[in-house]
């Protein structure tokens, strides 16, 4: 298992520098939209007018586990939204289920006030944990949803079946959702209750299609090489499982 | 500055994360000693790691702490709510300390224990119920025929459901579930964890490489 994990990222290394090599030489291709992604841009804008934060769950995971990966990419778009509301004082409310990702979450909003010349505005409270149980959080969320005026739901990060108690419970309430999840039994609730949703590796496109810096970009393209390469390999082998 | 606040972070992270990366992918049996070397560094790391996020839990009691206690000094609605959470993570956390004789504090103590299991529990079972209802009212605003898509998803579900509870009439409806759940849902389900598998793998190059840093400017 470690020597096959240890063959696919040598394999995709190269394949990654080459491909971030023709992204810095602009021949990267165009970014195909993603709804989800275009949405969040117009968030920022519509929160200022309306005076109402914007709520942005992370997951219930943290870092350090086996979904890292996924709480990152809600972090990666916390860190593009706390750069625009910072920038245009619009307040955001981030909320979290694992202590891990406070300081984290924490730091990046942060640095985002910092960044905008307004150190002082920065709030720590602005970042919540609501609790470590998926449950708990669950129902902090739900009161949160329902009780506070929002302009818009985003979450993106690890999610299970609760999920689906918060997406119709804001849902209910109105509220314009975008979510993005990676587990497959998530992803119909997330279908089901969001407005637009980020399926699968979606929500890990976050950091090409806001900072579009040429090592994301060629990140992605490598990606669909390694998409194209498996499912090829999958067509042969079974081709050849029916023929021998 | 930039050295402190930029280029250190960076490395460090650079380097602890491609010694425990190392570790993972070679064997002590190939290695001999260098191999073991190698383990107990990573397992230091790691370890290191365990107990610096051991006090992001004590941050995480301050931040509700102060969050709760805003919200009741502003009487901002739902303050009620945070007297009552308050109170309660007080008193889990003052029995949970306290040393009954010949038991060690922490979540083994039979009060906390009670409480979980017949206050937490219960709750947290009652809130699981929920979900029945929150599938239907899903269930039925993602079937309202709009598009195509809509459509699509409504066949498919009667006649999964059909098929799922036929009763002989239609013979042929129960293998059409059965192809439909394990051959069209599964190949869907495992491309999605294909392209999620690949871009975790490549979000976690990323950061090793340095280019998404969670740390520093």
């Amino acid at each position: 298992m470690e020597e096959t994990g240890l063959l696919l990222l040598l394999l995709i290394l190269p394949v990654l520098f080459y491909l971030t090599s023709r992204a810095r030489a602009g021949k990267g291709g165009k970014l195909r939209s993603l709804p989800g992604m275009d949405e969040l841009s117009g968030l920022v804008g519509r929160s200022a007018e309306t005076g109402q934060p914007i709520h942005i769950s992370v997951g219930i995971a943290g870092v350090g586990g086996a979904a890292t990966a996924e709480t990152w990419a809600g972090l990666t778009l916390l860190e593009h939204l706390a750069d625009q509301a910072t920038a245009s004082d619009t307040p955001l409310i981030v909320t979290l289920a694992d202590a891990t990702v406070l300081p984290v979450a924490q730091d990046i909003l942060w640095r985002a006030y910092v960044r905008n010349g307004n150190p002082g505005g920065y709030d720590p409270t602005q970042v919540r944990l609501i609790a470590p149980d998926p449950m708990a959080y669950t129902a902090g969320v739900i009161g949160l949803l329902e009780r506070e005026p929002l302009t818009a739901n985003v979450m993106v990060g690890s999610f299970g079946d609760e999920y689906l108690l918060m997406g119709e419970a804001g849902a209910r309430q109105g509220v314009h959702q975008i979510v993005g999840a990676a587990d497959p039994r998530t992803l119909p609730f997330v279908y089901a209750s969001a407005d637009e949703a980020l399926v699968g590796e979606e929500m890990f496109a976050g950091g090409a299609y806001t900072r579009r810096l040429p090592i994301q970009i060629g990140s992605l393209l490598a990606e669909d090489w390694a998409r194209w390469a498996i499912a090829a390999a999958i067509l042969v082998l079974a081709i050849l499982k029916i023929v021998l | 500055m930039a050295f402190l606040r930029r280029i250190l972070p960076t490395a460090t992270a650079i380097a602890v994360g491609l010694l425990v990366l190392l570790a993972v992918f070679t064997s002590t049996e190939r290695l001999g000693e260098l191999g073991t070397l190698l383990d107990d560094v990573s397992t230091r790391l790691i370890d290191t790691a365990v107990i610096i996020a051991a006090f992001a839990l004590l941050l995480g009691v301050i931040n509700v702490l102060r969050v709760h206690a805003r919200k009741i000094r502003k009487e901002q609605a739902g303050g009620v709510y945070s007297i009552v959470l308050i109170a309660a993570m007080l008193v889990v956390l003052a029995f949970g300390l306290l040393a009954l004789p010949g038991r060690a504090s922490g979540p083994s103590q039979p009060v906390v224990q009670w409480i979980f299991a017949n206050i937490l529990a219960p709750i947290q079972a009652s809130l699981s119920a929920l979900l029945v209802f929150a599938v239907m009212t899903a269930a039925y605003r993602l079937l309202r025929v709009r598009n195509l898509e809509s459509a699509i998803m409504l066949t498919v579900a009667i006649l999964v459901l059909l098929g799922q509870v036929t009763l002989g009439l239609v013979p042929i409806l129960p293998q059409l579930k059965d192809w439909m759940v394990d051959v069209l849902a599964m190949a869907g389900a495992r491309g999605i964890l294909l392209g999620v598998a690949l871009g975790a793998l490549l979000t976690g190059i990323r950061l090793l490489l340095g280019v998404e840093r969670p740390y520093g400017d």
